[in-house]
């Protein structure tokens, strides 16, 4: 009686060991494969310079497509600029004459809030949209056009 | 002696379950250390925003661009990924997609309306001189859905 009591003990005993062991090995798995991730995984932040690249290609449409009326209207059609992509990733603000284009109640183009560019806060928070505002002259008005960025990368499985 | 050897054997198979677990999880984190450790997946991301941001986003229709992609060529070919499916353009969603290892691509769209069309992947056979792909920058409605850059033959 008092050696199968002894048994049944070392049989439970092993089994404690064996999950202990399986514990310890996800520790270890968990502990490289965060690793790894925190390694590799981080995006390439591409933000800062896309929003330089889209400010620049809508100051040399307004430069050299010449504003007509509708030029405000069409600008995606006039700038040959992907609709899609930029609604979905980007804020764009255009203002003419204007001291303060980010407060501007009246933009001649507007797409998405504008205000987080002004946001001392979001330089320093990765959230936040990188900016980009430059100047530009055309016929003797001051365009200030203003950039967001937000886009990032799509992960495919094929 | 016999003894020994018996409880050397004994131990063995009361551990053997041990041994086991331990080998398969050690040799999965090999694998996935091995996958991971030539950086494939970050490269992808660079190469796809370097692509669509600095050089579609910035092309003018009727541009011919020839781009040194022996890093990444590299890194594809050691991890196995098919010569012909390392670059390709999505004219439909306006995007290029990178593929540097077997599990998955990473993809970047261009916020211009343009199309890209004939790429080709060269080998460079010369001494010094780098792989590269080649592609045509156009706008039309006849252009395919798909470009992938292929193996120039």
């Amino acid at each position: 009686m008092q050696i199968s009591k002894i048994n049944k003990r070392g049989e439970l005993g092993d089994q404690v060991m064996l999950i202990i062991f399986i514990f310890l090995l996800v520790l270890i798995s968990v502990g490289v494969v965060s690793g790894v991730l925190i390694f590799f995984g981080s995006e390439y932040d591409f933000r800062a310079v896309s929003s330089e690249v889209l400010n620049y290609n809508i100051r040399d449409c307004l430069n050299k497509e010449g504003l007509d009326s509708n030029f405000f209207g069409n600008l995606y059609e006039k700038c040959k600029l992907n609709e899609n992509v930029i609604n979905s990733s980007y804020i764009i603000k255009i203002c003419a004459d204007s001291k303060d284009c980010i407060s501007d109640a009246g933009p001649k183009f507007v797409y998405g809030d504008a205000v987080q560019c002004g946001l001392k806060g979001g330089i320093a928070n990765v959230n936040y949209p990188r900016c980009s505002i430059r100047e530009i002259k055309v016929d003797g008005i001051s365009y200030t056009v203003i950039v967001g960025s937000k886009q990032g990368r799509r992960l495919a499985s094929g | 002696m016999k003894n020994k050897k018996g409880d050397f054997g004994d131990l063995l198979a009361k551990n053997l379950i041990y041994l086991v677990i331990a080998v398969i999880v050690v040799a999965a984190l090999m694998m996935y250390i091995g996958m991971n450790a030539n950086g494939g997946g970050v490269w992808e991301d660079f190469y796809a925003k370097e692509i669509s941001g600095k050089i579609v986003n910035l092309a003018v229709v009727g541009d011919e661009v020839t781009l040194n992609v022996q890093r990444a060529s590299e890194i594809a070919l050691k991890n196995g990924v098919n010569k012909d499916a390392m670059f390709t353009f999505d004219n439909k969603n306006k995007e290029v997609c990178v593929k540097l290892r077997l599990a998955g691509s990473t993809c970047f769209a261009y916020v211009k309306n343009i199309q890209v069309e004939k790429c080709e992947f060269k080998l460079g056979l010369a001494e010094g001189a780098g792989n590269t792909i080649t592609f045509n920058l156009f706008n039309s409605d006849k252009a395919e859905e798909k470009v992938t850059c292929k193996l120039a033959r």
